[in-house]
């Protein structure tokens, strides 16, 4: 029995434990965190910004060299272009970290729907990168640049998007899942967040930017770029940005910039929004709707004309916050309707949601049906606090 | 007991599920320097954060500036604040501000606004100082990297701190000196002004600290004076010390006596009491200062002063006492004539000592105090002549 | 009587003491430096005058029943009806203020130290830990303020040293600038928060052991909770000036705030926010058990946890809908004066005449 045993699981450790076919080893691997996409010639330019393992291990002192490598290849294809750059690094490179996936606008012009196949395909890579396009610049140009705070730029351009989001509002991150959910869907065009180089290029290369306390060349996440299809069509403004972003209740935090009477301005701190977006039907003709409730807190106040002892003032504050951020969704929605006549929004996919059969019967042409289709836009703002001081010390100041 | 314990179990689960506004370390920009322009009309609003990695100490820098700066513009402060996260990685953490710089620019258009904003914020703490950017941006002010100090926003604070304790045309002004200051009939702001000597994209470059004598530096220089929230014009270096010294906020100072046979003697002052009092006389208002002056001999650029001698002591401490009260009237008779501003806090002094002839004045205070005649009354009393007592100049033949 | 438990003379002026001060000691400074300016702290002084008078009626009602709660001899005096009516209205009272305290521990919490965490949360965790204490009873819930006790006091007289450095005297002056009008209307208003709010004790006086002492232990704790208050209102006058404490929502945080004694002794602000945590959570959970208390005998119930759950939902319901924001709270702080003028004293007043006129008839 014992022998037997003893034989059989030998015999198994033989065959099971040969090592693995496909090991990877850490130091055999080049950690990829961004990738840029870029068109030349008919080809795929692809560039990847790979961390320098020496540069980055947090205990030894580092030697003065970037702590990322930017590699760039030409392919036909950008499987080709990623293997091809074999030939220049050391290592093989190694996709499941990718943090940020970059398109050229030139590319994103033309259609980035070709590109999508080997993101999706290839096992290797994940689906929790976040996609932006490189505003008015090559993707290639964008991975090339170096930041201060994070040692590893795409890591800043990250966690950048996030923070910016959350705080700021106009920016969107978005995952390749929600990427190709967005291309699949008719009733919900694609968006992506643009992200632009400040400063000239060749400055942000060298580490020499390091030893400047504000660096000359760095990149800043800007406007959110809308699709037709694949195609990147156009470019929506900051308050349009940030409308379209109000209405898909991605905004967790915010400053309203509100006129007080007569003149000044003061802003309130928005510290949790909800939103629903729906479309009805009635009569066959859809209506679409957008309903966000918001809780804020007085920010700050330029003007002398506020008298914050009474609760009217905060009512009128609120009624103009409320008129602030309609405002910018209807900026929005008109850019969408007239201006790119697309439906980033996802009011097709909502009317799909509420209304299947009506949805059939449209989908076919939905823009000529979105661009004629009212929305009613209704926003609740309630301002809990105004924050350590009562009345500003404009209104004490003694004329 | 079971049921308990499962009450208690989805409880926690409910209730300890983290907090909604946890803030991690590494997930904060720690801001120590935030300046505030403006152009057109929008505020440019620049942060000067810690770069972690550089600071940590242990490590040795990897020859990287030990801080960053970032710049948006916004409609208002907060707006401007929140979008530098388009570029920065972090949310801005104010609670470890050291200093506040306003643009010159900005301070002529009035910062009240700024102010509230300020004052607003739970995250602002008190305890940072505030300064004028003068002839320049605030944004250059904090670009400027400096020595000794890592980081030029600690530097900044630090040395308005030690120079208003032993030079004193400087003085840190908080939050809340400011606003009572700024909202008061009685009594007008003043903000200590830093000035960049050298250029700024020089000052920016890691390489400025690597010199024993740094090409561009930063020095407070004179003190701005406000009317309300507005900057309205500067007082140079000495005559912000002859402020200070009658609004009793010099700590130690040293001033210069002539000898009797020419050259200077240098008092170096110990301590000082100051009272600023303002009264009625024969239905008028009348400002008084009075100061008095310890001090020590502390250098001695002169032949024939015989220190030894009780009649030289005597006759420096008047010496100084004239000079002193001269230097003091003069500037008080400056900010009187071309100012017409009340920095000096008369007003608030006559409102303690006699608040229903304030009721009368307080409407036209500034004018009142603008042809009000102020007393200036020096006491100098010299205690020490350091640790030798004849000049060794008096020994030379 | 509901309440089984009994609690000694000691802890019913301790739980005095710290019930003038919950809430108040953040709320009350800013309000009177407004109407009294940099004389306030003569207001907050004079107003403890008042207030031992107020407590010696309240003493001489409580102790003409002693062995029952004042829903009780609200009915013996009134009759059954009359008498259920007013101790309904009590309920109320108390149960408005319930709500109204733990909106104000949430609005402290939401503006100064959890700024985006939504305000039901911080209400729920705090009703919570209320209806528990209630739960336990008097007793248990006496001695742990006991136990609480030192630890606020010792860090009240850190607080008030290391905020002496702050100090500027002639912040204070002038005195009486303005003449005594404004001063008595901010003594009458401080009357109103938190002295005013002493009737509730009429609940708890019959479960302390004994009635003399009880007497006494009312006066202390009135005199040491009114010196807090009148202390930290000098100190607010003195370190900024009442131009600054008025204008500012949270005066005396805003004190421990600025604390930095050589570079070192500095942010330990914490030292506020727990003294104020611990009492106005006293100050919210005895305001609950009077009601709770008041409820139970309306409805002669046997006994009174039943109550607990229910009322403390509504609690937390009527908390978040009580006040829209923090301006209409402030707005409240001025009518709640008024509003408690015939529960604090003309309703009691009444009630003692009129046992002292059945009594000799």
């Amino acid at each position: 029995m014992n022998r037997k045993f003893l034989l059989l699981v030998s015999i198994c450790s033989l065959i099971l434990l040969t090592s693995c076919w496909n090991r990877r080893e850490l130091n055999q691997l080049g950690i990829v965190i961004g990738m840029g996409i870029d068109k030349a010639d008919g080809k795929f330019l692809v560039t990847t910004q790979v961390v320098n393992p020496s540069e980055i291990a947090a205990s030894i002192g580092s030697g003065g060299n970037t702590p990322v490598v930017v590699y760039q290849e030409e392919g036909t294809t950008i499987f080709e272009a990623i293997r091809r750059m074999t030939t220049e690094s050391p290592r093989k490179l190694y996709f499941s970290h990718l943090r940020l996936l970059v398109f050229g606008e030139e590319f994103a012009k033309k259609g980035i729907g070709k590109s999508l196949d080997f993101l999706t395909r290839d096992p290797e890579l994940r689906t929790d990168f976040y996609i932006t396009i490189a505003k008015n610049s090559k993707a290639g140009d964008v991975l090339k640049v170096l930041t201060a705070i994070e040692k590893i730029p795409v890591q800043q351009l990250y966690d950048s998007l996030l923070t910016s989001e959350k705080q700021w509002a106009p920016t969107l991150p978005i995952t390749l899942d929600q990427l190709n959910s967005d291309l699949i869907d008719e009733g919900m065009d694609v968006k992506l967040t643009g992200l632009m180089i400040k400063g000239p290029l060749q400055a942000g290369e060298s580490l020499g930017k390091y030893q400047q306390s504000q660096a000359e060349t760095y990149l800043q996440f800007d406007e959110v770029g809308v699709f037709k299809k694949d195609k990147l069509l156009g470019w929506l403004t900051t308050d349009e940005s940030k409308g379209l972003n109000y209405a898909l209740g991605n905004v967790k935090s915010t400053i309203v910039t509100i006129p007080c009477p007569e003149k000044g301005l003061a802003s309130i701190k928005l510290i949790h929004t909800k939103t629903e977006l729906k479309t009805k039907v009635s009569g066959g003709e859809p209506t679409g709707n957008i309903k966000i409730t918001a809780a804020g807190k007085l920010g700050d106040v330029y003007c002398k004309t506020l008298d914050l002892s009474k609760p009217e003032t905060i009512n009128q504050l609120e009624r103009k916050a409320e008129k602030k951020m309609k405002d910018n969704i209807l900026k929005a929605l008109h850019a969408s309707q007239k201006k790119y006549k697309l439906d980033p929004f996802g009011f097709g996919e909502a009317a799909r949601r509420v209304n299947p059969d009506y949805w059939h019967s449209v989908k076919n042409d939905w823009q000529q049906v979105f661009e004629k289709m009212p929305v009613n836009v209704e926003i609740s703002v309630k301002i809990h606090d105004v924050g350590m001081i009562k009345n500003s010390p404009l209104n004490l100041m003694k004329d | 007991m079971e049921r308990k314990t499962l009450i208690l179990i989805l409880l926690s689960s409910i209730l300890l599920s983290g907090c909604w506004n946890k803030r991690e370390l590494n997930e904060l920009s720690i801001l120590l320097g935030l300046g505030v322009d403006k152009e057109q009309d929008q505020y440019v609003v620049t942060a000067q954060v810690v770069n972690p990695s550089e600071i940590a100490s242990k490590k040795g820098g990897s020859g990287k500036a030990p801080v960053v700066v970032y710049q948006s513009k916004g409609d208002t402060l907060l707006e401007a604040a929140r979008k530098v996260t388009t570029a920065a990685p972090r949310k801005l953490y104010f609670a470890h501000m050291r200093i506040l710089v306003f643009g010159e620019k900005l301070a002529k258009e009035g910062i009240g606004g700024i102010v509230d904003a300020l004052l607003r914020e739970p995250e602002v703490r008190n305890d940072f100082y505030i300064t004028v950017a003068k002839n320049a941006k605030a944004a250059d002010v904090l670009k400027v990297l400096t020595p000794l100090e890592k980081i030029p926003a600690n530097n900044l604070f630090n040395s308005l701190e030690a120079s208003a304790k032993s030079w004193a045309p400087t003085e840190g002004v908080t939050l809340a000196t400011l606003v009572n200051n700024m909202t008061s009939n009685g009594i007008s702001p003043i903000l200590t002004g830093v000035e960049i000597r050298g250029n700024v994209n020089e000052g920016a470059n890691l390489k400025n600290i690597e010199r024993t004598k740094p090409k561009t530096t930063l020095d407070y220089k004179g003190v701005a004076i406000f009317k309300q929230d507005k900057l309205i014009g500067w007082l140079n270096e000495s005559e912000s010390r002859d402020v200070h010294y009658a609004l009793g906020k010099v700590k130690s100072s040293v001033g210069n006596v002539k000898c009797p046979q020419g050259g200077n003697a240098v008092i170096e002052v110990m301590g000082i009491k100051t009272k600023l009092a303002a009264n009625m006389m024969k239905g008028k208002p009348q400002g008084s200062v009075r100061i008095k002056v310890r001090g020590n001999v502390g250098e001695v650029e002169c032949k024939g002063l015989d220190l030894t001698n009780p009649n030289s002591i005597s006759y420096l401490e008047k010496a100084s006492e004239t000079a002193l009260k001269e230097k003091i009237k003069l500037t008080i008779g400056h900010v009187q004539k071309n100012y017409q501003i009340d920095i000096f806090g008369f007003g608030e002094a006559l409102y303690r000592s006699e608040p229903d002839a304030w009721k009368k004045y307080k409407k036209n205070w500034d004018q009142t105090f603008s042809e009000m005649p102020v007393t200036v009354k020096v006491d100098v009393s010299i205690r020490q002549t350091g640790t030798i007592s004849n000049s060794p100049l008096n020994n030379m033949k | 009587m509901l309440e089984k438990g009994k609690i000694s003379s000691h802890q019913f002026t301790i739980m005095i003491a710290l019930f003038i001060v919950g809430g108040s000691v953040l709320y009350v400074p800013a309000g009177l430096i407004h109407t009294a300016k940099q004389d306030a702290w003569l207001a907050s002084i004079l107003v403890v005058g008042l207030a031992l008078l107020l407590v010696f009626m309240l003493n001489a009602l409580g102790s003409s029943f002693p062995n029952m709660d004042f829903a009780q001899y609200c009915e013996k005096v009134l009759g059954k009806w009359l008498g259920k009516l007013v101790s309904l209205l009590y309920f109320f009272y108390f149960f408005l203020s319930t709500a109204t305290f733990v909106r104000q521990f949430g609005d402290f919490v939401i503006i100064q130290l959890l700024r985006e965490t939504p305000i039901l949360a911080v209400h729920i965790l705090l009703i919570v830990i209320m209806i528990m204490a209630v739960r336990y009873g008097l007793e248990p819930f006496s001695r742990a303020i006991e136990i609480f006790f030192p630890f606020i006091l010792v860090l009240f007289v850190i607080f008030i040293i290391s905020i002496m450095p702050m100090i500027h005297f002639h912040n204070a002056l002038p005195i009486l600038d303005n003449g005594i009008k404004p001063v008595l209307g901010a003594t009458v208003k401080s009357l109103g928060t938190p002295y005013l709010q002493l009737v509730l004790f009429l609940m708890v006086f019959p479960a302390v052991n004994q009635t003399k002492p009880a007497k006494r232990s009312f006066l202390l704790g009135t005199v040491l909770g009114g010196c807090v208050l009148a202390l930290v209102t000098l100190m607010s006058i003195l370190c900024f000036g009442a131009f600054f404490s008025e204008n500012q929502q949270f005066i005396t945080y805003v004190l421990a705030l600025n604390i930095n004694i050589g570079g070192f002794w500095q942010r330990i602000e914490a030292i506020m926010a727990f003294i104020w945590f611990i009492t106005i959570y006293i100050k919210i959970t005895l305001y609950f058990y009077g009601s709770v208390i008041c409820m139970g005998q309306i409805l002669k119930l046997k006994e009174y946890k039943s109550l607990t759950f229910p009322l403390g939902f509504i609690t937390l319901f009527l908390s978040l809908i009580i006040n829209k924001n923090i301006v209409e709270s402030d707005q409240q702080a001025e009518w709640w004066t008024v509003f408690s003028l015939p529960f604090g004293l003309l309703i009691p007043l009444l009630l003692l005449i009129l046992s002292k006129v059945r009594k000799k008839a």
